[in-house]
């Protein structure tokens, strides 16, 4: 890999100029590249023939990730490419994170859901007045427990 | 104009603008690889927005998959999965065929170039063609997204939602997959009447990048709709 050090005397086109060096290379990595997405592509599906319970998404999940990598790395060139390039695709994958690690904070905590068949959740009070301050749901009331007797 | 800006009678002025240097330079930048460079990064900021807008897509599938496993299982098994194998399979190729090309624009081979472009815009056509006959499929089994959604066979009540989503990440790529198109279509009219060479290709390479994205999208929602269990 004669050419990663040529990129640091920077020529007029870096790209160009590796590709040029690595001629007959480069059509035979992206050709071996293309054999393994389309490998990875058949365990994917072979995996999801098997049921394995939460592993199955998981595992389709790491698989994609493996995948979306090589595509970003080789075909992308992000491998041999200035470093901002991968800089800002990392980035945009950091604020995804936080999307999702937000969303997920917020509705695995939540108590009562809400009915999305447009349906009110049983129990709802449909009669009460707008100026009514308790709540929709009629909960009975719980009875008034005995004050515990604290042992002497 | 006077004959002294232009010295030629009816040469373009353009042309007198960029006699001094390559014409594809543009005056704002210093270098060829300056140029280079900026696309690029204005290319890779503009696949960041589509990542995070594909990602809230993404994030509300999987919110609601965790809701209800059971309507998003049943409504994956009327997906074709073989449809779906095929249409990846497709996508790849053309990643690849879109890379050679990027490479044969580098190199200087406009045949090539020529060739392996059309190829990838075939693969988009093929990728379209297979959405098309899983779309019609769904519509004539009344598998629509939302309120329109009007299949009998539904025991959970809300498949719609598994559909909704299905119509709307596979119709955004669609659309992606449609300006992609577009895009390789220009490039195909601008490589035939020679514009790309070794010192200037930044827009072969600017449409691959989109291209490999479009591309790293499907294969997330490949398993995601089609092999979730």
């Amino acid at each position: 890999m004669s050419h990663n050090h040529s990129n640091l005397d920077a020529p007029t086109q870096p790209e160009a100029a590796e590709l040029t060096e690595s001629h007959g290379n480069a059509g035979r990595k992206y050709v071996f590249t293309l054999v393994a997405l389309l490998i990875l592509t058949g365990i994917t599906v072979l995996v999801a023939q098997f049921d394995l319970g939460e592993a199955n998404v998981a595992a389709a999940v790491l698989i994609a990730t493996i995948k979306a990598s090589i595509v970003a790395l080789i075909f992308m060139h992000l491998l041999h490419d200035k470093p901002m390039n991968a800089v800002i695709l990392c980035t945009a994958f950091t604020m995804l994170g936080l999307l999702f690690l937000f969303s997920f904070m917020d509705s695995s905590t939540r108590i009562t859901p809400m009915p999305m068949n447009g349906m009110a959740p049983a129990g709802t009070d449909f009669n009460r007045s707008p100026t009514q301050t308790e709540p929709y749901l009629k909960v009975p009331p719980k009875e008034k427990q005995a004050p515990i007797a604290t042992p002497r | 104009m006077s004959s002294i800006t232009t010295p030629v009678e009816g040469q373009d002025p353009e042309a007198v603008a960029h006699a001094h240097h390559d014409p594809n330079l543009r005056h704002h930048f210093a270098t060829a690889e300056q140029q280079f460079d900026t696309v690029k990064i204005g290319i890779w900021l503009f696949l960041a927005t589509e990542i995070l807008m594909f990602g809230g897509l993404f994030a509300g599938f999987a919110y609601m998959q965790n809701r209800f496993p059971e309507a998003f299982f049943l409504g994956h098994k009327h997906l074709q999965q073989g449809l779906g194998t095929l249409n990846t399979v497709v996508l790849l190729i053309s990643s690849f065929t879109m890379v050679m090309a990027v490479h044969k624009a580098a190199t200087n081979k406009r045949k090539q170039l020529i060739v392996y472009l059309c190829i990838t815009i075939f693969c988009a056509f093929v990728f379209l063609g297979v959405k098309y006959i899983e779309y019609s499929t769904h519509y004539y089994e009344c598998m629509l997204p939302g309120k329109y959604y009007c299949n009998p066979e539904d025991p959970t009540g809300h498949q719609f939602i598994f559909f909704s989503f299905y119509f709307m990440m596979t119709g955004l790529h669609g659309i992606h997959i449609l300006l992609g198109i577009v895009a390789l279509s220009w490039l195909l009219r601008r490589a035939i009447r020679g514009d790309f060479s070794s010192s200037y290709y930044n827009p072969v390479d600017a449409v691959g990048l989109y291209w490999h994205l479009v591309d790293i999208i499907w294969i997330y929602l490949f398993p995601l709709l089609y092999l979730i269990r």
